[in-house]
Order: C-alpha cells, then structure tokens, then sequence
C-alpha cells in the first residue's frame, strides 16, 4: 500500500527483541492463505429475497430508537428544513459531499458547513450545535446501520457532538450486512492514499446500561438520532 | 489498580460478596435478561455455530501465526504514520506511556474503557507524574468517582452498585442534585464529562481488535466515549493485549458479529469505530499523534502451552453471564479485575497460583461458560487442567485431600478393599445416624454438605448384594 | 441383546432402587444385564478435582472390568460421560489407548441407549402427577443427551411435565465442590430449591444420581413435599412385563 501524501512513517519500538522470545512457541515464516472451513452465513440474506432491503433497514432502525423518515431527491430538502424547523443556523452543522445542487444550496443557506480550512473552529462549533448532518457512504439492513467514511472534509465530529445526529441516506447504499461493507472499505485499501483515516459504523444514538441494566439513551455522543432515507433511483 | 484487586483469602471474600443481596439480585436479573437477548440475537443471526467455528477458527490461525501477524500489524501501522512500542512488561508500558505524556507536557488524559490499561496500573501511573486521567466509560467513570472501586463485570463495570449509592455518590463528590433515576444520572456524567473531553489532551483508548492486513485499530462501544477519545485529544495511545488481532478486515466482520451478540445481544454496538492511523494532514479532527502500545505482561508464557486456547478469548463476558458460581458471588469475589469463568482461567495463568489457587475451583465444571464461549474456548476444561497443574506442582494442594485422593486411587482400584471398605464405612455412617433416614450433622469434611443439606444413608445392602441375588435368581429360573 | 450394566458408586452404596430399576427397565425392554463385580467408580472425585493420576488408577480397573463388553450402560450422564473421556487421557499411553478408546465408544447413558441404540421412545408407565425435569449439566452440554429423556418422559401416563425456571442453571453439585465450595454450593442447591417450589409439582426426575442427592438433600432439610425420582425409577413405574 501507499503512503498517504507527504506521510511521516511512524516508529516501531522494540519489535525484534519482543517477539525473538516466543518465536519458537509459534508458527514460523508466513501462513498460507487461510480459508474459514465454516462459511458462516447470515440469514438476512433469506429474509431479503422476501422483504425490501429499505423496509429491513427501517425495520432493524426502529428498535435501536432510530426514527426514519422516507423521501425522495425532490423533497429532500423541505424534510430537512422540517426537522430543522426553528433552529437557527448557527446551531446547525453539516458536512456533506454532494453534487445534489439543491441539498448543497439547502445547507449552505441553512447550516454551518464544515470547513477544514477553519481548523479547530469547526470542533467548537459542534460542540455548540444543537444539531449535525452527515451523508453516509454506507448503511447495513441487518442492523439498521449507517457508515461514515471520515476523511478530507467530512468532520468526525459532527456526527458525535451535536445533540441531534441526522443522516441522509440514499437507498442505493443500503446494503445487507457488515460483509459487504468490510467488502468495500477492504476496496479502498488497494486504492492507495484514499484509505480513510477513520471509518464509524454507526447504529442508533449513544447508549449506556451501565448503570443496574436499565438502558439510557443519549450518553456521551448523540440523544436523537434521525434516518433521511432518499429514494435515489 | 492491577490484576490482583483484593487482599484476603478466596472464601473470605465469597462469605461478604453473598450476604449482598442487591448485587446478588443485579446479578441474577442480568444474567437472565442478557441471557435471553443474547438467544435472540444469535437465533436471528442464523446458525450460530457456524460463526462461532468460523470464529474459533480465526482466533486460532492468529495465535499460531502470531510472529507474523505482529510483524504486519506494526509495519502497516507504521506505514500509515502511526508509531508503535513493543512493552515486554507492566512496567515497560508505563514507562512508554508517561513518557509519550510528559514529551506533550501534556496533563489532562481521558481513557475509553480498557482491561489492560488496568492490567498494568496505568491511571496511577500517570497520576504519579501530575496527570488528572479521567475514565469515561460511564461504569468505569462511577468506580473512578467512588475512589477506584474494582470492576465486577469485564463489560459491565459497575454492575454491583445501586442506583441509589450512585446518586449519594454524585450528590457527595459531583455536586449533583436530581433524583436516582439513571437517565438523570447519565446525563450529569454527560455534563461533567463532556468538559473533560473538550479539555483533553491525551487520548488513550483500549482496542477490541487490531487488523494486521491493514493496520486499523477497531473499538467497539454503546456510549460513544471511546469515538470521544479519538476525536478531540491531540494525542491518542492506544494499549492492547498482545493478542487482539485479526489478520484481514474479513475476519473482522466475523469477530464483530459474534462480539456484540455475545456480550450484549445487539447485533451491532452503537459504535464501531475503524482508525487507520493518525488524522490525514488535511483532516480537522482526529489524533495528530498516535501511538499504539502492544502489551505481553505474561501472555507470551501462554503460548504452546495447554492453556494457549485461553489467548483465543475476546472478552465479552459471556462466560460471566451463564456461570451460576458468579451468578452468587459476583464479581468481586475473585480479587482480579478478570472475573468469572474466564478470569479463573486468565488471572492464574498472568499473576501465578499464589494469590490465586482458589479460583480454578470455583466452579461446578457445569460447561456452561464452554458452552457459550463465542470463540469456543474450552474453559471448563481449562479450569481442570489449572487443578491437576495445582496437584502436580505440588506443595499447592491440601494434604488431607492429597492422602484422600491417594486412597481414592487404591480403593477405587481393587475389589477387595472396596468390598471391605464400603461395609465399614456403611456401619460408621449407620452410627452417625441413630436410627435416622437422612445425617444432617455430619462430621469433617461432609459438614460443608450438611450444612444446608441432608446427607443419604448408606443402605443396609448395596445394589451389588441386590444384583447377586438377582443374578442366581435368574440362573435358577432359567433352569 | 447383552448390556453390561456400570451401576455406578453412587447407586451401590446409596441408591440401590436406582439399580433395581434400571435392571427390571432393561430387562423388559429386551435385554439380558451382566454386571461385573470389579466395577467400582469411574474415577471421577479424583479426575475433577486434578488428581489426574490417582483418578487413572481407578480408570484401569473399570477398562479391565469392562474388556468384554459389547455396550456399557450406565444410569448416569457424568459417569458416562467420564468415561467418554477414557479415550482422550489414555491417548498417549500405548498400552492403554486403544482399550480405553474401545470403552468410550461402546458407553451409553441408560436414556441414550433406549432412545438410540434400542430405538424405543415409548415406554409403557405410569405416574400419576406433575413434574420437572432436571437437566443434568454434564449429561445436557457435555454428552450431549438433550432430548431423549424428556421424548421418554412425554410417553408417561398421567405425567404432566411443567417447565423449571432457570432449568440450565447447574444445582450445585459439581462433585467433590459441593464440599470444597459448600456455601457457594448452597446458595446454588437453594436457588434450584425455590424454582421447584413455584413450579408446585409432586416430583422432581433427573438422570444423575449426584445431582438428584444434592436438590434431594436440600428438599428435605427445607421439609419440601417432592418427591425425587431417578428417571429409571420413573420409566420402571406401572411397567407391565
């Protein structure tokens, strides 16, 4: 694999002498290509040749207290705008990549978008925001997840620190399961310097049971979380 | 804090953990409702043994090739900029860690919940050179504020406390002023900690499972905090057992199917986060530094022994959740932050038999732990393999029981002394009786048994005398 | 067909009408029993509790004792179950491996043999009254005997089978812990105590004798009305010949 540009190789510390102390306790040189006997298969597979792949998706989202709300390219903004309904600008803050000129007039009229070029600001503006939207670039049926491929401007932070965490995503991303996503993501690995620093599978607003197994929603990262679903075909 | 949590003797310890009776009640409830999501999640899932062989399989290749995964582990990470430290000891990973720290000048540290960041007595290390380190996983983050009270639960921390001890807790120290109620409660450690972070400096976060192909550091978390860690800190150290990893971004989808099913019946946790190295030069948040510290701390003594399956283990805590020993004595009993079936297993085999040769005994070889076990580790078997380690050292095992064992051996071995053993010792039971059905005050070693349960008697005739009989009867009808 | 019967030293010095049972049961169904007198433990005590030696001492008498056998049949899943294992500890040892192996595979717990070597799921009994069914931890997960007893127990007359809380939750017993470990052992016995008592049945039925002492003991110390039945006891109820 490349380097990414103008990437500083990191040190490794003490390696060799490490593992020279057990090496004769394991195999030696390089194993041969592995294959798992067992090819465990999911059964989501099953349930998608009788259900939709959006209506699983929905489905698995609602019981991770997950609301989603179905549209389509043209009203996608009018639902953004209702959910957005009495909060101000400067309280909303968005990162997305689109070439859905309509959304990207939306959001830079209505949101503070991220800009690398500000650095730091844009941490403390999310902090402040009462509300953060993101594009996924993956979602999983199986259990109503979304994947956010944080790299160049697409902020981590928006999806963690503002109160309410909305997400749009396009129903061609919709995908069966984790596989298929470690599928993709594994793609990006040969792509040289497009490997993302950060990838999050996202599933729901934070939670905890910490505290006598009594779930609560809404701990460190988001209280709400809300699905924008786009037909996009 | 490190393996060993508490002084004392084994049987000390389970005496008090049982007369508490809400941890005992907090136990049981989630070992039943866990119970029943965990069946749900995994019926959903398909045929779980198929994942759970697919899984075993995987962790297996790993360990055996562990020289080599390593090796890819640290170049790849390298490669994307990252440094890595190869710590042989505790000692040596605190030395790493502090002085990744003091070249920062860095003070303010906060922690995503790790086992091995407690394994080598991280947080006192740091706070010796003038840290405030704060844990954030909310379990951990009470245990942190009741003045460092041990974990009970690998996954669930603070599983033993109240509600209500909680509130007084955060009445005392936090300036809290709302009810019991733990959503109340959760959103005040929110509030406290959300500041700790906007503050931090240092990161240091556990790894659930580190992928050699591509070197990417996986962490899975429900609440959030470890997404935290890595976002705002500068600085971010990642410290993991020697032995969590996986060799591709395949295996890894496997592991996690498995991990939060087992551990949570969630099909997936709330976060699962892939880091490849630090932020790109572009990117705004994200650590500029990061720093992975590979951890051996006794795990390499493990390798190419009978016990080298336990390094399978991807710390779940389903074990701990089907084991009806823990289910009454909780988790504190064992003294070490590993509990439960697993830790029985683990805190021997990393901190020796001297503080810990009860532990291997604690439990009733029900299977139940092996039976649950998502990677299939055989723990129970484990378990009996650390007793007759114990027998055979030597010096370790009581010597009544050695000189009962002995003449186990010998009387269960010749007909004659069985014959003539069993007859006497069915008139000195017949004694202890005094014309009673059942001995319900025995002596020595069988008033552990009578003392909460009636002993049987031995009958006048054994079923052998029967079977004699029988046998000529049926010879003398056949004539 | 000829069964050879591993009583097991629980039912020798404690529980003959287990023995008597399994004997009259099989014998109807069929088979002629043949009962060794060198048999005396399967070596378990000493197995469990690590002394892997000493426990081989006993182990050798019962391969030697079992040389000749064409099926072992034994009212118990952990004595069988042990003795499933003869195979794995002999392994090594050259002289022993493959008699031991042989035993392994010709031992049967009394229900597995009955449902899967006799092929009858039916028996004609009788018992009047509610019940549970305890499922042995070692005979369940380990020798994985599941089903057969609760198939034959669903065949009994007037036998109304009730579902037991937290019925995989292990009694306690678990051998020699049940003294090493004896109040962890009864917080566990009296755990499986109160299950049976919301149950509200006549009589608790197990397939192991260890179990069925340790639930039996503390039903009596707590004065509870159940009765406690070996299965065999059960199946051999209002059996005409």
């Amino acid at each position: 694999m490349k380097a990414r540009k103008n990437m500083k190789k990191g040190n490794v510390q003490n390696r060799e002498h490490f593992l020279s102390r057990f090496a004769d306790r394991v195999q030696e040189g390089v194993p041969a290509k592995r294959e798992n006997k067992v090819k465990p298969i999911s059964s989501i597979y099953n349930l998608l040749e009788k259900e939709s792949i959006e209506d699983v998706f929905i489905g698995n989202a609602r019981t991770i207290h997950a609301e989603t709300i179905r549209t389509n390219t043209e009203n996608l903004t009018e639902v953004l705008e209702s959910i957005c309904e009495n909060v101000a600008k400067d309280q909303i803050l968005s990162s997305i990549q689109t070439d859905n000129e309509k959304l990207e007039n939306w959001t830079s009229k209505r949101t503070v978008q991220w800009t690398p070029q500000d650095g730091n600001q844009n941490v403390i503006t999310a902090a402040q925001s009462r509300i953060g939207i993101t594009y996924c670039d993956i979602a999983l049926a199986e259990s109503g997840t979304v994947v956010l491929m944080n790299e160049q401007n697409k902020g981590r932070s928006v999806s963690l620190l503002p109160e309410v965490h909305v997400v749009i995503i396009p129903k061609s991303r919709i995908v069966p399961r984790l596989k298929e996503a470690m599928e993709i993501i594994n793609g990006r690995v040969n792509r040289a310097d497009s490997f993302p620093t950060c990838v999050n599978f996202i599933t729901g607003p934070s939670n905890s049971a910490d505290i006598e197994f009594v779930l609560v929603v809404g701990v460190h990262g988001p209280l709400e979380t809300i699905y924008v679903l786009v037909e996009d075909e | 804090m490190s393996i060993k949590i508490k002084e004392g003797k084994f049987k000390d310890r389970v005496t008090d953990e049982m007369k508490n009776d809400f941890m005992r009640k907090a136990v049981s409830g989630a070992q039943d409702s866990l119970g029943n999501r965990r069946l749900t999640s995994t019926d959903k899932l398909g045929d779980w043994e198929s994942w759970r062989t697919a899984g075993s399989e995987i962790r297996k290749h790993t360990i055996d090739n562990l020289v080599h995964y390593l090796s890819m582990l640290s170049e790849q990470i390298s490669a994307k900029g990252g440094h890595v430290y190869f710590a042989e000891t505790d000692e040596d990973a605190r030395n790493y860690i502090k002085e990744v720290v003091r070249n920062k000048n860095a003070t303010k540290v906060v922690k995503s919940k790790s086992m091995v960041t407690e394994e080598i007595g991280l947080n006192t290390a740091l706070e010796e050179i003038g840290c405030e380190v704060v844990e954030t996983d909310l379990g951990e983050y009470i245990l942190q504020v009741d003045d460092h009270d041990p974990p009970s639960h690998i996954v669930a921390p603070a599983l033993h406390k109240k509600k209500e001890q909680i509130r007084d807790l955060f009445v005392e120290k936090l300036g809290y002023d709302k009810t019991e109620d733990p959503g109340e409660l959760a959103k005040h450690a929110r509030k406290m900690l959300r500041e700790k972070f906007l503050g931090a400096e240092i990161g240091i976060t556990g790894c659930n499972f580190a992928v050699a192909e591509t070197g990417t550091i996986c962490i899975v978390t429900n609440e959030g905090n470890a997404r935290m860690v890595t976002t705002i800190p500068k600085t971010q150290i990642t410290v993991m057992g020697m032995e969590r990893l996986v060799p591709s971004l395949e295996d890894l989808d496997i592991m996690v199917s498995l991990l939060t099913r087992a551990a949570v019946g969630q099909p997936i946790s709330s976060y699962v986060t892939l880091l490849n190295g630090p932020k790109a030069e572009e990117e705004v948040d994200g650590p500029e530094d990061l720093h992975v510290v590979i951890v051996d701390n006794g795990r390499s003594k493990i390798l190419g022994t009978e016990f080298q399956d336990i390094l399978n283990c991807i710390r779940c805590g389903a074990c701990l959740n089907v084991c009806p020993v823990y289910r009454h004595i909780g988790g504190h009993s064992y003294g070490s932050i590993y509990q439960g079936p697993v830790g029985a297993v683990l805190t021997p085999l990393l901190d020796g038999y001297d503080d810990h040769k009860d532990l291997p005994y604690a439990s009733t070889l029900c299977g139940a732990c092996t039976d649950v076990c998502p990677v299939k580790i055989p723990l129970h078997d484990l378990l009996l393999k650390h007793r007759q380690e114990i027998v055979e050292q030597g010096g370790r095992a009581p010597i009544s029981e050695k000189l009962l064992m002995k003449a186990f051996g010998f009387g269960a071995s010749s007909g004659g002394l069985y014959e003539s053993g069993t007859k006497i010792a069915s008139v000195s039971l017949k004694m202890l009786l005094r014309n009673k059905e059942t001995i319900s005050n025995g002596p020595g070693m069988m008033k552990e048994w009578t003392n909460s349960k009636e002993f049987p008697t031995l009958k006048t005739s054994r079923f052998r005398d029967w079977m004699s009989k029988h046998e000529s009867e049926k010879k003398h009808e056949e004539r | 067909m000829r069964v050879t019967l591993f009583s097991t030293c629980l039912v020798d010095l404690f529980y003959s009408n287990v023995g008597i049972s399994t004997v009259e049961l099989l014998e109807k169904l069929g088979c002629e029993v043949d009962y060794p007198k060198g048999q005396i433990c399967c070596g378990q005590p000493a197995y469990n509790s690590g002394y892997k030696k000493d426990a081989k001492t006993a182990m050798k008498q019962l391969i030697k004792t079992f040389d000749d056998a064409e099926y072992v049949v034994t009212p118990s899943g952990s004595c069988a179950l042990m003795l499933r294992e003869y195979g794995h500890i002999f392994a090594d040892d050259e002289k022993w491996a493959a008699r031991s192996k042989a035993l392994s595979v010709k031992t049967y717990e009394l229900t597995d043999f009955i449902v899967n070597v006799l092929g009858i799921d039916s028996i004609p009994s009788t018992l009047q009254g509610k019940a549970v069914f305890h499922t042995s931890c070692h005979m369940t997960r380990l020798l994985g005997v599941k089903e057969e007893p609760k198939l034959l127990l669903s065949n009994v007359e007037k036998l109304e089978m009730k579902p037991l809380a937290n019925a995989q939750n292990c009694c306690g017993f678990g051998g020699t812990f049940s003294v090493k470990m004896g109040d962890i052992s009864a917080e566990m016995v009296q755990e499986k105590t109160r299950s049976i008592q919301e149950a509200d049945v006549d009589y608790v039925i197990g397939a192991d004798c260890g179990c069925l002492m340790n639930i039996g003991g503390r039903l009596k110390r707590e004065k509870q009305d159940v009765e406690v039945l070996h299965i065999a006891e059960v199946l051999n109820r209002g059996m005409g010949v």
